[in-house]
């Protein structure tokens, strides 16, 4: 049957825009006008609607490489133009035109890009071409900046412009200069190449460090190092705000930074420190210029390692004051107390710079303390110097002193006594004169002297003081025991009326604690060595088993002596040393004696007997006559008679004992040849000691090997460097052995088997239990 | 052989004895043996512990020291083939020109670091006195040997 109704068919829509070659082009066609406009900033008359499609419909329909290659081609021609334009623009203008054809360029890109905005999402990514911004700003690059016209010329204007900044003449607003820089930024981050560097920042740098290697040599050779400086700064200062103003990027900033520094400080930093007249370590002698080496301090600062030569003239000018100090004093111009004085001034001034011009950095600080304990440390003498000052202070400085300021003396001994390194020597002297003025009764104040022993116990430790403390102790107990003594006699002579003897006042002192004095015993007069018997008896009683050692080299005596004759007699009282009281005993059985006869009933050692002798045939004390003439001793037959003509306007008539130094001076040849008076006489006197007392080189061995042995024992075995290590460490706050005097005590205890030596390995030592 | 009683000497009794042990009849079986005794084939060890045996034996009652000129012949004896010949000859006079009294009298340790130093150290102007842990009669004699060189 057929059917009569016709079927609609409904054919599938097929598009008809299916674009040939030839449609393609002629789509093309109206973009490449499009462009034209926008180029000519006509873009308003356009539809952004219209161009959109019609670029999407192109690649759409396959025709992307068409569209693309278009583009390239019309941007190319428009940028040709550009480049011969500016290729012919005088230099004057250039730099703006360039600068305002990039800008221009830009908006172009940005508008072409927008409508191209399908093709770069899918045609560029597919066929691997730049997308159309790049694109535009690498033809930029090719074809207007490399134009061989264009690039070299705009880069010297930019290198000339600030080159003319730096020597002060008049520019153009850096606003261009800024522009331009970041236009070949902006080039080299988009497609990844290297103009920036290429064609200005290699350049600028060269140029830079040409400019100031230059002007800092020819400024430093004319002007003075603190002018110099500030020249230097102001020029970081310049350069710095000018990298802000161009925006330049951080690496180009740090090379900048790095170059300036090596030209402007690195390379002139000897010459600044050594400079005549106006260099670092000229600044450091002059106390009011604190501020220029301060200065000098910052600049230096920025390259931390030319620090070190600011460092290093520091610790020589130190070194140069303090042995010119200890020269002072090793000729005698100088007395210990000004030595130890100079060492606090020089020691203010130089912490003062250190906190002031360094800002008080702690290499600074570290290498002033080396510095002073190096020149201080040569010899024993600052311990020496620093007890005789202690003892000076103790003895007078601090009568009438506030409390404030006798803290404050104690304190700078304190601080010289960090700096010296043999504590040990110093803890003897300081005994020795502590000693002295104790049983003088010279010092000043108890309570300042137990102020400054447990300053130096905080410095050091109970065991450096502890022979100090117990000094103190043994005076405070004899005070007691003289108590009780006097209580003893009253009630014995109640008892039996005994033989009056001598009064007598004694301080007992225990060994250990007191400076060593190994004198022997004097002939004393009768009465006196009976009430010497009487004490001991009644002290053994207290204390069984002790034994007391009388040290007749010191103590005083008060002898009751009439001088004259007949109706004129006048009588005082001496107050005399033990010596001086046994020598005058004498001549109330003989009315003449010659030295040997004095020394052989007596026997006072030599030395101290003509000291002692000398010192009663004084003109201010006359209390003997002496044959020979002059102020010294003639000889062993010189002779001694009481002089009866002796007077005097007190009643009481304290005897001066002649000081060291003076009996050197009269002291005769016989004598003076001797060697060992001569040691005698410098251990006295106290001053610059070269060699260590013997018994301080023993403590030291005996500490050594102590410390040596407790180590090893803890340890069980221990390499060489390390054991040497840990006992220096150990000894330290005491003295500082060298490590060849421990290895010598080493040595010994192996050889006593304390250690022996490792089989294989000889510089392993181990503890034999 | 088997000589005991006294250092340095050897009686007769000990001497036939001796002889007997090591199958000696005559001089000419002595002289073949003498090559052989030789102390150059000790290894070090061996060599070492013989050294020190050499120290011992030569003390005397409870000594622990030996008399220096004692130490200058037995050092020649026992090193003479050991250690290079110049090295013991400026030791010994080292040890006849120094002035130290300390040196008087050789130690145990001295006597052996002396052997263990001459084969470990063959080059004296490398030897670094400040950290060296050799007894200080070997920086001494460091010093005194380059100081000749000079």
């Amino acid at each position: 049957m057929s059917d009569t109704r016709k079927k609609i068919v409904i054919k599938p829509f097929r598009s008809r825009l299916h674009m040939d070659q030839q449609g393609a082009q002629t789509v093309w066609n109206s973009l490449a006008n499009a462009i034209d406009e926008i180029v000519l900033r006509n873009s308003s008359a356009l539809s952004f609607e219209e161009l959109y499609r019609n670029s999407y419909n192109l690649v759409i329909q396959k025709h992307g490489k068409l569209l693309y290659d278009g583009v390239t081609l019309k941007i190319s021609s428009h940028l040709s133009t550009t480049a011969q334009n500016l290729a012919s623009t005088p230099d004057a203008s250039l730099l703006e035109e360039v600068s305002m054809s990039f800008d221009e360029h830009i908006t172009t890109m940005s508008m072409v890009r927008d409508i191209l905005m399908y093709m770069d999402r899918t045609y560029v990514e597919t066929h691997n071409e730049k997308s159309t911004f790049i694109q535009g700003l690498h033809l930029y690059r090719t074809i207007v900046w490399e134009h061989s016209n264009v690039q070299c010329r705009v880069s010297e204007l930019l290198l000339k412009a600030i080159a003319d900044e730096r020597i002060g003449e008049l520019t153009d607003s850096r606003d261009v200069l800024k522009k331009i820089l970041s236009m070949l930024l902006q080039i080299d981050t988009a497609e990844n190449s290297n103009v920036y560097e290429r064609d200005f920042a290699d350049a600028f740098l060269g140029r830079t460090q040409e400019f100031y290697q230059m002007e800092s040599s020819e400024f430093l050779a004319e002007n003075s190092a603190s002018d110099y400086v500030e020249k230097a700064k102001r020029r970081l200062e310049e350069e710095k705000l000018r990298a802000t103003a161009l925006a330049l990027p951080p690496t180009t900033v740090d090379e900048l930074q790095n170059i300036l520094h090596t030209e402007l400080i690195k390379r002139h930093a000897k010459t600044l420190v050594s400079m005549e007249n106006s260099g670092f370590s000229v600044l450091l002698k002059d106390e009011t210029k604190i501020g220029a080496m301060r200065e000098m301090y910052d600049l230096f600062a920025k390259i931390p390692e030319s620090l070190d030569d600011l460092r290093n003239a520091l610790c020589d000018r130190v070194k140069e004051d303090g042995n010119a100090l200890v020269a002072d004093q090793e000729r005698g111009v100088s007395d210990p107390a000004s030595f130890v004085q100079g060492i606090l001034k020089m020691n203010d001034r130089y912490t003062s710079i250190v906190d002031f011009a360094f800002r008080g950095e702690p290499k600074a600080k570290k290498r002033l303390k080396e510095s002073f304990e190096n020149f201080l440390n040569v010899d024993t003498r600052a311990a020496s110097c620093l007890a005789v000052y202690a003892d000076m202070l103790l003895r007078s400085s601090i009568k009438g002193a506030s409390e404030e300021e006798v803290s404050i003396l104690l304190n700078n001994v304190i601080l010289v006594f960090r700096f010296i390194s043999d504590k040990d020597v110093f803890e003897a002297f300081y005994k020795e004169h502590l000693a002295k003025r104790l049983l003088t009764g010279r010092s000043v104040s108890d309570e300042v002297e137990k102020q400054l022993v447990s300053l130096l116990k905080a410095e050091c430790g109970y065991q450096f003081t502890s022979k100090l403390e117990g000094m103190f102790n043994d005076m405070r107990i004899s005070r007691d025991t003289r108590e009780a003594y006097k209580n003893y006699k009253r009630e014995r002579s109640v008892q039996s009326k005994g033989e009056s003897s001598v009064d007598i006042d004694v301080d007992v002192l225990t060994t250990g604690y007191w400076p060593n004095v190994k004198v022997p015993v004097c002939k004393l007069p009768q009465s006196v060595q009976s009430a010497m018997d009487n004490f001991s008896d009644f002290y053994l009683k207290k204390h069984t088993g002790r034994k007391l050692s009388w040290q007749t080299s010191t103590g005083t005596g008060e002898i009751k002596a009439s001088f004259g004759s007949n109706g004129n007699i006048r009588t005082y009282n001496l107050i005399v040393s033990t010596y001086q009281m046994c020598i005058l005993m004498l001549f109330n059985e003989d009315t003449e004696l010659t030295l040997r006869q004095i020394a052989s009933k007596t026997s006072i050692p030599d030395l101290e007997l003509q000291r002692h002798l000398i010192s009663l045939c004084t003109p201010k004390y006359r209390i003997l006559r002496k044959s020979s003439k002059g102020r010294g001793i003639s000889g062993d037959d010189d002779s001694f008679s009481i002089n009866d003509g002796y007077k005097s306007n007190a009643r009481r008539v304290k005897v001066p004992l002649i000081s060291m130094s003076s009996l050197k001076d009269v002291v005769q040849n016989k004598y003076a040849a001797d060697p060992k008076v001569g040691q005698a006489l410098t251990s006295l006197q106290g001053s610059s000691v070269e060699t260590l007392p013997p018994q301080l080189e023993e403590e030291r061995r005996h500490l050594v090997e102590a410390a040596t042995v407790r180590i090893m024992k803890a340890r069980k075995q221990l390499h060489h460097n390390d054991l040497i290590a840990e006992v220096t460490k150990q000894l330290q706050s005491r003295f500082v052995p060298t490590p060849q005097f421990i290895k010598k005590r080493i040595e010994g205890l192996i050889e006593r088997e304390y250690l022996e030596r490792n089989e294989d390995d000889h510089r392993l030592y181990m503890y034999v239990a | 052989m088997g000589a005991n009683s006294k250092p340095a000497q050897i009686s007769r009794e000990e001497w036939m004895s001796g002889c007997q042990k090591l199958g000696l009849g005559d001089i000419n079986s002595f002289k073949a043996l003498l090559p052989s005794l030789e102390l150059g084939f000790m290894e070090r060890a061996d060599f070492r512990d013989f050294f020190k045996f050499c120290f011992k034996f030569n003390l005397e009652g409870t000594q622990k020291t030996l008399d220096k000129d004692l130490v200058v012949c037995l050092v020649d004896i026992t090193l003479k083939e050991r250690i290079a010949g110049d090295r013991l000859a400026n030791f010994k006079e080292f040890l006849n020109t120094t002035k130290d009294v300390s040196y008087d009298r050789i130690t145990l340790d001295q006597w052996i670091s002396f052997l263990d130093f001459s084969i470990d150290c063959p080059d004296l102007s490398v030897y670094d006195e400040d950290s060296s842990a050799w007894p200080v009669l070997i920086d001494d004699y460091v010093d005194f040997s380059n100081g000749m060189k000079m």
